[in-house]
């Protein structure tokens, strides 16, 4: 009987990475030998579920920002030619019309047509937000900064629709930027600990403010803004785990992730499977928590 | 796309003197041409129009690609933009040895090397989450093993498998795109299926000897892994 074939013989044949000679014997050996035919078949199903994978695809904003990264990464552009980086409908449009274009000197004449009038609007806009009006504008918050107002206006309502509730898990939406932005009229009670089933962050963000409603500094709770998903997923991996994957669902007819997580080595451990609502205005509802053994 | 004419200075030169020097091309050529043909269009024409039909052909591939080697969407895009600014940028020094998406290949995998040897960032799951088709949680189920499953190979064997199953190079192009041998290609492939499936054990009789990766030095591996871990933590 012809030696067993190694799983790397056999990855390579399901490849058709192997030569011919060898690939007849390989061949005769799997036609006579289970074990071997068992191992080819679990090595097709791998590959059958990694190729079953869905696609990423960009969307027409991330095409758009690539090629705008690109245009203006290239050297030596004649500063006619970025006034030709148009989004495709209005690429389309402007190319369904008829193919016509006035000679050079007539879009010098609109250029400098419309600069002469950008240039007036600009020095209006200057000289009058110089004055004094202009600056007490800016020293007020920006209404539309804050979010739409949630159902728990202060921290005090948040721990007590979390007491009420313990079989909802709650998580707080980002802190706001700016501690003047909390609600001005209410007090300020003592820093509460929401508490937390999920344990801490499993690393450092130095990119975003931490997602975690923590304290202000005058030790009032922000109001919870609307939490990003990535808030809540981030939230929902467990101490020392690594977020291995995330995905849209539907659950019980709600719109809602599902976040994977687990020790970062190891492929056949433990996931964890959070099921996170999403389409809550302040809060990440977890839904469902399963450990699932691959 | 619909026709237009187009040629190099159009705002200066007239069509008829374009003709002359027979430059003019009309945009909707642009699909047809090769992919070397589009860079070049752009780069020595200005032509951006060119920028968008080869952002158009491989983006969604060299995105997935990033996206699977470095498990979430932020870094991929950042490292698919690095990989198309490269690609104009670079265009003089592309060999026409290989093929062209070859050679994006091998940029991108370098783009993604770079990217998680100074990874900053968790993994960000918004970014990450592919907003097709919600679907039904079981199914997800699935989906969701294997995902994860290629999130914690290690780097090298993540890249291969996903080259060859998502991609489908032949294992003598992924060897170019990661600038390794074939042999080890189809090592690091095979262990990362072996990995995937669970742990397949190797023939009770008549075993081989031991897999070898020729390019790897003994221990490099595990190095790399704890190192990998341990800046994660915080």
């Amino acid at each position: 009987m012809t030696p067993h074939a190694d799983t790397e013989t056999l990855s390579a044949y399901l490849d058709g990475e192997i030569p011919p000679p060898e690939r007849a014997r390989l061949e005769r050996h799997l036609a006579s030998c289970a074990e071997c035919s068992a191992r080819r078949s679990a090595l097709e199903g791998v590959i059958r579920s990694v190729r079953a994978l869905p696609p990423v695809t960009s969307t027409e904003a991330e095409h758009l920002a690539m090629r705008r990264a690109v245009l203006e990464a290239a050297p030596g552009r004649a500063p006619f030619l970025p006034s030709r980086s148009r989004s495709r409908p209005e690429l389309e449009r402007e190319l369904g019309r008829a193919p016509t274009r006035g000679p050079a000197w007539k879009l010098f004449a609109a250029t400098a047509a419309v600069a002469a009038v950008l240039a007036g609007i600009v020095g209006v806009v200057v000289v009058r937000g110089a004055g004094p009006n202009a600056t007490t504008k800016a020293s007020a918050p920006a209404p539309s900064a804050s979010p739409p107002g949630p159902a728990l206006a202060n921290d005090a309502e948040v721990r007590a629709y979390v007491q009420s509730r313990p079989e909802v898990r709650t998580f707080l939406g980002q802190p706001q930027a700016a501690a003047g932005a909390a609600s001005p009229g209410a007090p300020a009670p003592a820093p509460a600990h929401v508490p937390s089933v999920f344990g801490q962050l499993t690393g450092p963000t130095p990119t975003a403010p931490t997602t975690r409603a923590a304290p202000n500094s005058d030790g009032a709770l922000a109001p919870p803004s609307p939490p990003t998903l990535g808030s809540c997923a981030r939230a929902a991996v467990l101490e020392g785990a690594a977020l291995l994957d995330a995905t849209a669902v539907t659950y019980q007819g709600t719109p809602a992730w599902v976040i994977a997580s687990g020790a970062q080595s190891g492929s056949t451990g433990p996931l964890t499977r959070v099921v996170v609502d999403v389409r809550s205005q302040s809060t990440c509802t977890v839904l469902d928590q399963t450990t699932i053994t691959p | 796309m619909r026709a237009r004419p187009y040629w190099p200075g159009e705002h200066f030169l007239s069509r008829r003197s374009a003709e002359r020097r027979g430059t003019v091309i009309w945009i909707a050529d642009l699909e047809a041409l090769s992919d070397e043909d589009l860079v070049r269009r752009f780069v020595s024409d200005g032509l951006s129009d060119a920028v968008d039909v080869l952002l158009r052909r491989h983006q969604d591939r060299v995105l997935g690609l990033a996206y699977r080697i470095l498990g979430n969407r932020t870094d991929a895009l950042d490292a698919s933009q690095e990989v198309f600014v490269a690609v104009f940028r670079k265009a003089a020094s592309f060999r026409h040895q290989s093929a062209f998406t070859t050679w994006l290949y091998r940029l991108t995998v370098n783009a993604c090397n770079d990217h998680a040897r100074r990874r900053s960032r968790l993994p960000q799951p918004a970014e990450a989450v592919d907003v097709g088709t919600p679907d039904d949680i079981g199914r997800a189920d699935d989906r969701l093993v294997i995902a994860a499953a290629i999130a914690r190979l290690p780097l090298e064997q993540r890249t291969a498998v996903v080259l060859r199953d998502l991609l489908g190079l032949s294992y003598e192009e992924i060897a170019e795109a990661t600038g390794s041998a074939v042999g080890t290609v189809k090592s690091r492939i095979s262990r990362a299926r072996g990995a995937l499936a669970g742990g397949l054990g190797e023939p009770p009789q008549h075993a081989p000897e031991q897999e070898s990766e020729p390019d790897r030095k003994p221990g490099k591996e595990p190095g790399q892994r704890t190192a990998r871990l341990s800046r994660r933590k915080p």
